[in-house]
């Protein structure tokens, strides 16, 4: 019921819409309070389920949202990565997390990537950054692969101090839009 | 294109159309989340809260195919409130849920006229056999509605099972058969 959702592929990766199959292992990795720390633990099932309902809205609401991150290799889902904006944040986040068994294998930083990618050529978004909490240190060090560096750190109603990466320009990627671009 | 909501259903009453909830009724709907008027359903919430409370319901159409419509009425599509089949995951059972987002709309029978026109939706397009609403005990208007729409208390249901919910009371919403509606043969949405 909801359309236009993008499929993109990488090597190993399938960026698609989440779908039926995605729930449980969603909810299994926002309920997983170690795992999703950096990201955003939801408390419970009801709480982890409205997340996964949310997202889909923020799709329909913003023209983007989180991807399901598919290995191609095992057909399971194995991770988020997307561009996420809801109310409080300061401008669009490039955000990526990766589900348990899935750790290790660079899965976060293809699929980021490629969403980066995605959104400065896809949507015409001219500047991302990625939100990392205090001591996150492999996300940190994820979004230092990218070439993203520290900005600044501001005040999210959700994770507290949250610490800006600043993502390289698309220009700085020789990166261009495409024709298509989404509303503001 | 944009990835968008598509192919939902329009639902019309004698005095309301009822439509899906959509990014136009974000405004209202999280005004309405942050007031007091949400006190009965968890709220007031934070701006944050609200808005991605109100996004969830948007995407609720997508995860289950259905979700709350709001109610406006005829002529006008400035939405007053929402009603619909609303199924989160830790609920044990549907639920037919309501709320008129503004006092100045109470009394006119708007809910009422809206929730009955869900609820043959439902059991008509979804095939629902029964379904019940939760209603905060402190919430008299709401339990009134219940009682018009010929709701009983069922003592023996499940309630979902999360923080705060001890108290609730489940109405049972009569059975399509008391109401004289049967499923469509073809059954379920597309």
């Amino acid at each position: 019921m909801i359309t236009n959702i993008p499929r993109i592929e990488t090597d190993r990766l399938i960026l698609r819409a989440p779908g039926e199959q995605d729930i449980e292992p969603t909810i299994a990795f926002l309920m997983d309070t170690k795992r999703a720390e950096g990201f955003g633990t939801e408390p419970d099932r009801s709480r982890a389920w409205r997340w996964f309902a949310m997202n889909l809205g923020h799709w329909a609401l913003r023209g983007y949202g989180y991807f399901i991150i598919e290995d191609k290799a095992s057909s399971q889902p194995c991770g988020l990565v997307g561009i996420w904006s809801p109310e409080g944040w300061p401008e669009p986040e490039l955000g990526y997390a990766v589900f348990d068994g899935f750790e290790g294998r660079g899965i976060a930083y293809e699929a980021a990537m490629r969403a980066r990618e995605w959104a400065y050529t896809d949507l015409g978004l001219t500047s991302l950054g990625s939100h990392i909490v205090p001591g996150n240190a492999r996300s940190v060090a994820l979004a230092e692969r990218m070439g993203a560096r520290y900005e600044r750190t501001y005040k999210n109603p959700y994770m507290g101090e949250d610490m800006i990466y600043r993502h390289p320009s698309p220009e700085e990627l020789g990166l261009a839009p495409a024709s298509r671009q989404v509303e503001a | 294109m944009t990835p968008h909501l598509a192919d939902t259903p329009v639902l019309e009453t004698g005095r309301l159309t009822l439509r899906a909830m959509s990014s136009q009724d974000m405004d209202k709907a999280t005004a309405f989340l942050m007031s007091g008027r949400s006190g009965y359903m968890g709220g007031p919430y934070s701006h944050a809260d609200a808005w991605e409370h109100g996004c969830h319901l948007i995407g609720h159409w997508a995860v289950r195919g259905y979700g709350l419509f709001t109610i406006c009425l005829k002529g006008s599509d400035e939405a007053i409130g929402e009603v619909g089949p609303y199924h989160p995951v830790s609920w044990p059972e549907p639920e037919f849920a309501w709320g008129l987002w503004d006092a100045g709309h109470e009394g006119a029978g708007y809910a009422a006229e809206a929730a009955q026109a869900v609820r043959a939706f439902a059991y008509r397009a979804l095939g629902w056999t029964t379904a019940v609403s939760y209603i905060d005990p402190r919430n008299a208007p709401s339990i009134a509605l219940a009682e018009r729409l010929g709701c009983t208390l069922d003592k023996d249901a499940r309630l979902p099972d999360l923080p705060d919910w001890e108290g609730t009371l489940v109405y049972r919403h009569p059975a399509p058969a008391d109401l004289d509606l049967a499923a469509d043969t073809a059954g379920g949405v597309q």
